[in-house]
């Protein structure tokens, strides 16, 4: 009687140490993947001005909720130092989304369209046709990583790799394109362990700007003024780089399968003859594809008020002074076109009511010290 | 035969228990170099021929186990 | 398909998952299915030398086993008749019947080594050297493993020979026993009677021996990634440019591929020995920490352990205790006294043990000057061994303090690191050119901070400095006895698993792989 208890006691014994061990191992798993998903986050493309603030921006876009955007204008830093879009939303209630990052290539326009239509349903896409001028010699590695690299892995992600590298294959330069970190960051993130990493990195997780796109953290900047001269009078036309126009009909052709409106736009500046010579012609190419261009010239400075002696940082970019009145002249031109509604007083907007309020407090003081310089400058 | 096994032994290397150890070559107390050494010794000794065959470690481990070598080879 | 990558620990949890879920007595066909795609995943072309080898040393090996069984028959008989002529008769004439079988495997099986590693090399430089130009690759066709598992099937025939195990009826099991994937890449090189029967019985799923062989793997990687990978690009940068750098430079190179090549290595058969003990087996070690011998001799009892095993039984022995060099050695004793005499046989035996080092790493000539290097010094210490004693009581030094002790392993260190010269330099003469030029006294390469140019950042050297830290301490450890991976065990469970995923996070983070980040690439410039 006793030798069964016995038996009986060790098998459960047994199996009782089996299914500890189980647990154990299972346990021991679940913190392994845990921790890995930590540091992929972790050691990811850099966040704060290293990265020029562009993952921000795209976990700001993507934690909106869907279909609450109307309009996104993508591009380079022609449209991020443009376009205040919490402005736009307190004066008319368009919800228009600043999706760019800094020399953003024009081969990659496409698959962010793509990417931002996957959970937005915008009326609107407002293209920069500023980087048309541009050859495959004049895009790094970088640029194209701004946009891949913050994209979620997706196979819209996989191709505008693809399609990155087979731009970038025309100007010879050496990349690895078998890199597997083109898909998976930590594989080269990892490596900013050798001083490159800060403590909020990691701890905050998910970093985000709060201006819709708006480039406000660049207190730097956008607080300057800088005399420019007046961009002259010009309707020539230089032909842009051949692979470049490869690219920019390609991207006409997509952009009449789509349903939804679309429009290039270049915002003021005072590049060179030449650099603006190859945009007219750039524009010539969209606008016979019967795509809508709005093109910034002596008509539209007027109508924006726009005085490139104090309105602009450099030559390329306005101030914030300069910034907010293209911003309301573009809002005017968006809603007469393109029927934007406001969308004031919706609760599901309330994300856009605090991207005000953190771009009021973040740029009131340096914005009106800005405005006391330019009028002492005009008083002079 | 003991005896005369115990002396070659020490001869060859003085600092290993000959009498407490029992497992000499799983040990590595006894390096290759001694193993030729001893192999020598005993082939003149004994007069037997110990080839590359009989070196394995159940018979090199202990001094007993070197004599029942020695003596199964001597038997033939 | 490397060991240090997530692709290797994909393949092993597949073969696990598999391996497990099989019934016990076909859990052997799981790892021999496993083996062949493995070769299959990495050195497709060259499969066909492997089974080549494989089905030829089965064949001789049974045709060898039936001699022996014919002949041990007509053994008994006599042995109950006790005529003791007859029986030697016929052991000798069973040896002489099997010799020719294994001159014939082992020149087949030597035979193709030779010829894919170092004939098609050796025609490549004589017609690079000619001008001509070369239609192949040399390189390409060299099997994977292909010295590993030639030793190996050596070593299987050589044992059959000499009595000491049974031929394998099974040609399966036996194309197990050489082409098992976790000692292809790198060894350790097996023996039948140590391996065979593990990997033939199924082994248990054991939480505990997986959980120690994915630590082992871990060390490895470690050792692999973060120590080897990382050292390695300074090596290559001096190394790859004889001449354009000397003094402390070379020094510090030297000194680096000392460490590179031991970490790389030991790390691979770590990685192997972890791999091997999840799926219940265990291989032998290669290594025990080799620079802490204290003479090149104990050097090489710690260092590529199996494959001096494997020079010790199957050539050393073979040679100093062969009746041949027994005469040889009386011979000489005639003329060179009673004791260098005596140690005739050894000597020549440790000069071809030597050769078969060198060679082992490859056809030039400078593996070989590597080892006769190394045979010169052992065989210098051999012959000089009385004259240093009596010079150590003279100096009344004694040879059992701690302090000789530390002086032995340094010199012994230096020995090593000098040797390393002629493995790792591009050729004999740059070899010989680069350690002339170490002398050169230039300490401003350190200073000036030109060192960090070479290949390693300050921040890899910081690295660098803290894991080699944390090896010696492990090294020492392990030295005194303790079992690393049981003693953790023994912690409590905070603890030890809050280190194993710090050991596995050090390992992602600081290993040396990927495309490297430049913050300056980053950086936008307004514009």
């Amino acid at each position: 009687m006793d030798k069964n208890r016995n038996r009986t006691d060790e098998r459960e014994n047994r199996a009782k140490k089996r299914r500890k061990r189980f647990f154990k191992g299972v346990t021991f798993t679940v913190l392994t993947f845990l921790m890995a998903a930590y540091l992929i986050t972790v050691f990811s493309f850099p966040s704060g001005m290293e990265g020029d603030y562009v993952k921000e921006r795209y976990n700001c876009f993507y934690s909106q909720e869907e279909n609450t955007i109307d309009g996104v204008y993508i591009g380079a830093s022609g449209v991020d130092r443009f376009w205040v879009a919490p402005q736009a939303y307190k004066d008319t209630g368009i919800t228009v989304f600043a999706m760019s990052s800094s020399s953003m290539p024009l081969v990659t326009f496409k698959y962010m369209i793509e990417e931002v239509r996957k959970t937005q349903d915008p009326k609107v896409i407002i293209l920069d046709i500023r980087s048309a001028h541009k050859t495959p010699e004049d895009v790094d590695e970088a640029y194209v990583r701004r946009v891949t690299d913050n994209m979620k892995l997706s196979k819209t992600r996989q191709e505008c790799v693809d399609a990155s590298l087979e731009y970038l294959r025309k100007a010879d330069n050496e990349i690895d394109e078998d890199d597997p970190s083109w898909y998976f960051g930590f594989l080269k993130y990892h490596s900013r362990w050798k001083g490159d990493m800060q403590l909020k990195d990691f701890i905050d997780l998910d970093p985000k700007t709060d201006y819709m796109g708006y480039s406000a953290h660049l207190t730097h900047l956008i607080f300057n003024t800088a005399k420019i001269s007046y961009p002259p009078i010009n309707e020539d036309r230089t032909p842009i780089d051949p692979d470049t126009e490869d690219v920019l009909r390609d991207l006409c052709e997509y952009i009449n399968t789509l349903d939804c409106n679309v429009v290039f736009v270049e915002s003021p500046n005072c590049h060179s003859y030449e650099t603006l010579s190859k945009r007219n012609y750039a524009e010539d190419i969209v606008r016979s594809y019967g795509i809508d261009v709005i093109s910034c010239k002596d008509a539209e400075y007027a109508e924006m008020g726009l005085d490139f002696e104090t309105d602009l940082y450099n030559e390329g970019h306005t101030n914030i002074v300069g910034a907010i009145k293209y911003t309301r002249w573009l809002a005017n031109e968006l809603i007469e076109r393109y029927d934007l509604p406001d969308r004031r007083g919706d609760d599901k907007y309330k994300a856009w009511e605090s991207a005000y309020d953190s771009y009021v407090e973040q740029t009131e003081e340096g914005k009106a010290e800005l405005e006391k310089r330019i009028a002492e400058v005009k008083g002079q | 035969m003991r005896e005369e096994i115990l002396e070659i032994l020490r001869d060859v290397r003085s600092d290993i228990d000959y009498e407490n150890e029992k497992a000499m070559i799983d040990d590595g107390l006894l390096e290759s170099l001694d193993i030729v050494a001893i192999v020598g010794e005993f082939n003149d000794a004994f007069d037997v021929n110990i080839s590359v065959d009989d070196l394995l470690p159940e018979n090199f481990n202990s001094v007993d186990a070197m004599a029942e070598l020695i003596t199964k080879l001597q038997e033939g | 398909m490397a060991f240090a990558s997530l692709q290797f620990v994909i393949f092993l949890l597949a073969v696990c998952a598999v391996y497990f879920i099989t019934p016990i007595k076909a859990r052997w066909a799981v790892l021999l299915v496993a083996s062949y795609a493995f070769y299959l995943l990495s050195s497709p072309n060259t499969l066909i030398f492997m089974v080549v080898t494989t089905v030829a040393t089965f064949l001789a090996g049974r045709a060898m086993g039936k001699i022996q069984d014919r002949y041990q028959k007509r053994i008994d008989e006599a042995k109950e008749k006790k005529d003791r002529e007859t029986q030697k008769k016929l052991k000798s004439e069973s040896k002489a019947a099997t010799k020719r079988i294994v001159v014939g495997i082992l020149l087949l099986n030597f035979g193709i080594l030779a010829t894919l590693k170092y004939f098609w090399y050796y025609l490549e430089t004589i017609l690079t050297n000619a001008g001509i130009e070369v239609p192949f690759d040399a390189g390409i066709l060299i099997p994977l493993g292909i010295s590993f598992y030639t030793f190996q099937s050596a070593a299987y025939i050589l044992d059959i020979y000499r009595n000491k195990i049974r031929p394998d009826k099974n040609l399966a099991k036996l194309a197990l026993f050489f082409s098992f994937f976790p000692i292809i890449i790198q060894g350790p090189i097996s023996r039948y009677d140590q391996l065979a029967h593990q990997l033939y019985e199924g082994h248990t799923f054991d939480y505990q021996r997986i959980a120690f062989g994915a630590q082992l793997m871990i060390w490895g990687m470690f050792k692999k990634l973060v120590v080897a990978d990382r050292i390695g690009a300074l090596v290559d940068t001096v190394f790859d440019n004889p001449g354009q750098y000397e003094g402390f430079t070379v020094i510090i190179a030297v000194i680096c591929y000392t460490i590179q090549i031991y970490a790389d290595f030991s790390g691979g058969i770590d990685i192997a020995r972890g791999a091997a003990q999840t799926l219940g087996i265990t291989l032998e070690d290669n290594f025990k920490r080799p620079y802490f011998s204290d003479s090149v001799s104990e050097f090489w009892r710690r260092w590529h352990i199996t494959l001096g095993n494997w020079c010790k039984d199957y050539i050393f022995f073979t040679v100093s205790l062969s009746p041949t060099f027994g005469k040889l050695g009386k011979k000489s004793r005639k003329y060179l006294g009673d004791r260098v005499g005596k140690l005739m046989p050894v000597i020549i035996a440790q000069i071809l043990v030597f050769t078969t080092i060198g060679v082992w790493h490859g056809a030039e000539l400078k593996y070989i000057a590597y080892g006769w290097y190394q045979a010169v010094i052992i065989i210098s210490g051999m012959l000089l061994e009385p004259y240093l004693k009596k010079l150590a009581e003279l100096l009344r030094i004694n040879t059992k303090s701690f302090g000789w002790k530390v002086f032995a392993i340094i010199r012994t260190f230096i020995i090593i690191v000098i040797g390393r010269f002629f493995s790792r330099a591009l050729s004999f003469n740059a070899a010989i050119g680069m350690f002339i030029s170490s002398f050169t006294w230039n300490p401003e390469v350190i200073t000036s901070g030109a060192i960090f140019e070479l290949g390693i950042s300050r921040w890899d050297a910081l690295i660098l400095a803290v894991s080699l830290v944390i090896w010696f301490i492990i090294s020492v450890f392990q030295e005194r006895g303790v079992e690393i991976r049981e003693a953790m065990a023994e912690k409590n469970v905070v603890v030890r698993w809050a280190f194993y995923l710090l050991a596995i996070a050090a390992v992602v983070i600081f290993g040396a792989y990927g495309s490297g980040y430049d913050g300056a690439e980053f950086i936008y410039r307004e514009f």
